[in-house]
């Protein structure tokens, strides 16, 4: 769907790259997760693919052509959803939703059926600015899909949500990637990513330094152990044993059967340890 | 260009204006202004001469005067000097002490008022066979209002142009703090539909406080076809003084601040025409605030001519678009749209 080849962005008074030749592409329908520690180049990245930066040097791809110019035809297709809560605060979410709808050239979703779907609907005539950070943050995420999005750009849009809205917005973002709505997200929250993400790629000091499915990245980088927490004579009891080799498979089987387990554990690797193992580099 | 995209900018900042105080403010100031120079300057009815006439001296020079001017009858001098005090311009003729008449002036009543009532009193004073022998017929030599009225009237009508475009800021400086304007940006807006739908505004409060500001301030004889075409072209001094006050100002505070300092550079030179002779008026050209100040003044007068009015205007365009310019290039390059 997008293919992005060797793309570099400075800012102006800096001597760095904030984004360094990098290079990857994302398929339709996948949930692309972009990771790293805040001023790796994440949101740098997301504004050149969404046009709000230009494209200084690289080629960007949709759907196999070239973007020479970002066109009325490409911000009819993507959605952005941005970490601020940049709404109108004077505007109701209602007026708020529907005005953004008239920006399109093409029919857009109704705003009352997109407040229900994040839960807004009861505040759909209150004031925007009267709205709490999370109301703001889901009102911003249902103005993203105003347009039915082919294309969706997510910056941090789960994080910083109280739990149950958290899992509202996964479930709506599982669901847009069923409808085939291919989804750029970035954060920097690893078990969000993990989740919810087909493909990650990490980037470090503006490069990416490795892609793949976080079922991947965990069994290459992870250890293969397990982690048995048992009850034994009114005590708990804990022990981590290899799964590859024999004499722990055998007590494995042993404890199994002649213990009463509380807990098991794999020991593979998080995304946040497979990231500080390749970068040397805390998210934060 | 869309239409629908145009129309729902302008009603966006439509909604957002009447939403906040300041800008409600911005809008309702150049009627109370109105109002003001409508109770507190002398206007046309100062152009009549008026007198005022101690009651016995109604027979004699107040009949006379009847003739040619408003006159007021009062019982004695002190109710003549009462009403001379007041702020327009107001001549009294009182008994003096030896049978004859005086002439009380406040001192500082308009320099031609005060020939037109000098002669009045010379004619009464000629013999009636001379008098009766002349033919005198009054006629005017084209209205001229009193220098407080017409800077007044200027003052309201420029201050609604540049209050019409200040809304224009402050809903800029709005989206800047909010960040809305990066959602814009990821539609398919474009640049001019922007500046047209939030130019609408900058027009729309201009033509009805122009229109209001001359109904409220009394003036008579306007041209008002001339009025709207000068407020048209005049607006974008406001919407061009707006969008620059919102491209240079981060927040509230400093827009306020650049709107103060802005008002201060485009309303001198408004000011100076009355006071810098003709021949260094050409100091004052670079404004368009001048050229909109003439005029309005030519205007107000009744003097204004279409010609003229056509170089006036062609001084307003000329000079704002050596502005816009100048600020196009940086304006294009922090909205990107």
């Amino acid at each position: 769907m997008i293919e992005v080849k060797n793309l570099f962005f400075k800012y102006n008074k800096s001597h760095e790259y904030a984004v360094d030749g990098i290079s990857f592409d994302i398929n339709e329908g996948e949930i692309f997760g972009f990771l790293g520690p805040n001023g790796a180049g994440k949101s740098t990245t997301q504004k050149i693919l969404t046009g709000i930066l230009p494209v200084q040097d690289g080629e960007i791809y949709l759907r196999k052509e070239r973007i020479e110019k970002f066109n009325n035809d490409y911000f009819n297709a993507i959605g952005v959803s941005f970490e601020q809560p940049n709404i109108y605060g004077k505007l109701t979410g209602k007026e708020n939703l529907d005005f953004f709808a008239s920006m399109y050239d093409y029919p857009v979703q109704s705003s009352s059926n997109l407040l229900k779907m994040v839960d807004l609907d009861n505040a759909a005539n209150k004031k925007a600015g009267e709205y709490s950070k999370g109301m703001q943050q889901r009102l911003v995420f249902a103005r993203s899909l105003i347009n039915r999005p082919k294309i969706l750009f997510l910056d941090e849009s789960v994080s910083g949500l109280d739990p149950s809205n958290a899992v509202l917005i996964k479930e709506i973002i599982k669901e847009l990637r069923k409808q085939n709505t291919t989804i750029f997200l970035t954060t920097h929250n690893m078990t969000v990513a993990d989740e919810l993400c087909d493909r990650v790629a990490f980037i470090n000091s503006g490069k990416i330094v490795l892609i793949d499915s976080p079922r991947n990245l965990k069994l290459r980088y992870g250890r293969k152990l397990v982690k048995i927490e048992y009850e034994n004579d009114g005590c708990l009891n804990k022990e981590i044993l290899s799964l590859v080799d024999d004499k722990d498979k055998q007590r494995i089987v042993e404890i199994t059967k002649t213990k009463l387990i509380e807990t098991i554990h794999s020991q593979e690797a998080t995304l946040e340890d497979i990231f500080i193992k390749v970068t040397g580099r805390e998210l934060g | 260009m869309s239409i629908k995209r145009i129309i729902s900018i302008f009603r966006n900042d439509f909604v957002n204006s009447i939403r906040d105080k300041m800008i409600v403010y911005l809008m309702i100031a150049p009627v109370l202004l109105a109002l003001v120079v409508r109770f507190f300057i002398p206007g046309y009815e100062n152009i009549s001469i008026k007198f005022g006439v101690e009651e016995s001296l109604k027979p004699s020079i107040g009949a006379f005067l009847e003739n040619y001017a408003d006159v007021e009858y009062f019982e004695n001098r002190s109710e003549i000097y009462n009403r001379i005090e007041q702020y327009d311009d107001f001549f009294g003729i009182s008994t003096s002490s030896d049978g004859n008449f005086d002439f009380i002036l406040q001192g500082n009543e308009n320099e031609r008022n005060i020939e037109i009532a000098d002669g009045l009193l010379n004619y009464y004073s000629t013999p009636s066979v001379v008098r009766d022998s002349l033919d005198i017929e009054i006629k005017s030599s084209g209205k001229t209002l009193p220098i407080l009225a017409t800077i007044g009237f200027i003052f309201v009508i420029l201050v609604s142009y540049l209050f019409g475009g200040l809304t224009i800021a402050f809903n800029m400086i709005e989206e800047k703090e909010s960040e809305t304007l990066k959602a814009l940006d990821v539609t398919p807006l474009k640049l001019s539909e922007l500046v047209v739908g939030r130019s609408i505004l900058g027009y729309f409060m201009p033509i009805v406080h122009a229109y209001l500001g001359v109904l409220i301030m009394g003036f008579e004889g306007i041209n008002m076809f001339m009025l709207l075409i000068i407020t048209l072209v005049s607006s974008l001094i406001g919407i061009v003084f707006g969008f620059a006050i919102g491209f240079i100002s981060s927040n509230q505070f400093n827009g306020i601040t650049n709107m103060k300092i802005g008002l201060l550079i485009l309303m001198i030179p408004t000011i100076l025409t009355f006071f810098l002779p003709k021949g260094a008026q050409i100091f004052l050209y670079w404004a368009p605030t001048y050229w909109s100040a003439m005029a309005l003044k030519d205007l107000v007068n009744v003097q204004q001519r279409w010609g003229n009015m056509f170089i006036q205007i062609s001084g307003i365009i000329l000079t704002l678009t050596i502005f816009i310019l100048i600020l196009t290039p940086r304006f294009k390059r922090t909205l990107k749209l």
